[in-house]
């Protein structure tokens, strides 16, 4: 048995041995049958543990990859998610400030009173506006999950907010 | 194919594409669990699970680097996770694990493959009795073809010292294949 015997047994394996060192070493292993079998037995185990990159260790299951792909979602269609995604928010955001407007123009409504009219039109209803009709829209869709009643006459304790 | 472009190919939602990913790297990321977990039922759940959680995340993979080496680290760090929970008792014993209890007898297993004399039975038996410290760099080296360097980087050792445990590692090898009766002297 020689030093360093790990490092030399390595490096004839991995083939960084230097010249000099590698022709020592075959030196050594043509004189020393100890040393040789070691050498042989770590190059049968090497050669073993190195076809493992290829060959599974223990059996494996036939439908092993048919399974794991059952298990995958589907595959969602290219760019669904990215028209999802700001589509819902910008709803959301015009829904939740649509509903501030219409709350604070109640406010107003309630402490000033109505405000005055030619005669001609004060009996009929005020037609909505384009802001109100857009809150009524979104409520009636569901988006702010608040009533009609909420929206259009709520007191300004039950204010409600965007959620 | 490269492997970049099949990456490419599923994210764009052709799920087909990952088969072939699975295909190629099955057999490693197989090997990779069972050197941490010693028992291929467990090897074969935590592959399954390597693949899924990869596909999951496969918007990171970053194609400068080998798919293989991001999934082999995956597998590697799912089975040390999973090795180091209390596992629940098993429910039922799976036929292939009685099949690997059998491997000590003297019937070989149906797949027994002889390579100079040493079944590849004869290697997982034994590989689980190496200790982890010199599996794990048998496994990094062999299985994830990772360079003295790199595996030096990753478990921060000196490169000598994983030289020395890797012929420590093949030499407990040998020992223990030789008590069995499946190795050449040494």
């Amino acid at each position: 048995m020689i030093d360093d015997l790990d490092k030399l047994v390595e490096g004839l394996l991995e083939g960084t041995l230097s010249e000099g060192d590698s022709e020592r070493f075959l030196a050594h292993l043509a004189r020393c049958s100890t040393c040789r079998e070691l050498v042989d037995a770590h190059k049968t185990v090497h050669r073993s543990l190195a076809s493992l990159a290829t060959r599974a260790i223990a059996p494996m299951s036939a439908d092993f990859t048919d399974r794991l792909l059952g298990r995958l979602p589907a595959p969602a269609s290219p760019g669904a998610s990215g028209r999802a995604g700001p589509s819902l928010a910008v709803v959301l955001a015009v829904a939740g400030g649509l509903t501030v407007l219409a709350a604070i123009g109640g406010l107003i409504w309630s402490r000033s009173g109505p405000p005055t009219l030619p005669a001609a039109s004060a009996t009929s209803s005020p037609s909505p506006s384009p802001a109100s009709t857009a809150v009524e829209a979104v409520t009636t869709s569901g988006i702010t999950g608040l009533t009609d009643n909420q929206v259009k006459g709520g007191s300004p304790g039950d204010e409600p907010g965007p959620r | 194919m490269d492997e970049a472009e099949l990456v490419r190919r599923v994210l764009s939602g052709e799920q087909e594409a990952y088969r072939l990913l699975v295909e190629r790297h099955k057999v490693r990321v197989f090997n990779r669990c069972y050197f941490i977990l010693g028992s291929a039922a467990d090897a074969e759940d935590l592959a399954q699970e390597t693949f899924f959680r990869a596909y999951q995340n496969l918007s990171k993979y970053d194609a400068r680097f080998s798919f293989a080496t991001w999934i082999l680290t995956i597998a590697r760090n799912l089975s040390l996770n999973w090795k180091r929970k209390p596992q629940a008792p098993v429910a039922a014993v799976d036929p292939r694990e009685e099949w690997v209890e059998s491997l000590g007898s003297e019937v070989p297993g149906p797949e027994a493959q002889v390579e100079e004399g040493m079944s590849l039975a004869a290697i997982r038996e034994a590989i689980v009795a190496v200790q982890p410290e010199f599996r794990e760099v048998l496994a990094l080296r062999y299985i994830q073809e990772l360079s003295y360097q790199e595996i030096s980087d990753l478990l921060k050792v000196p490169m000598g010292t994983v030289k020395s445990r890797l012929f420590h590692g093949r030499d407990r090898l040998i020992k223990l294949l030789h008590e069995k009766g499946a190795a050449p002297a040494s």
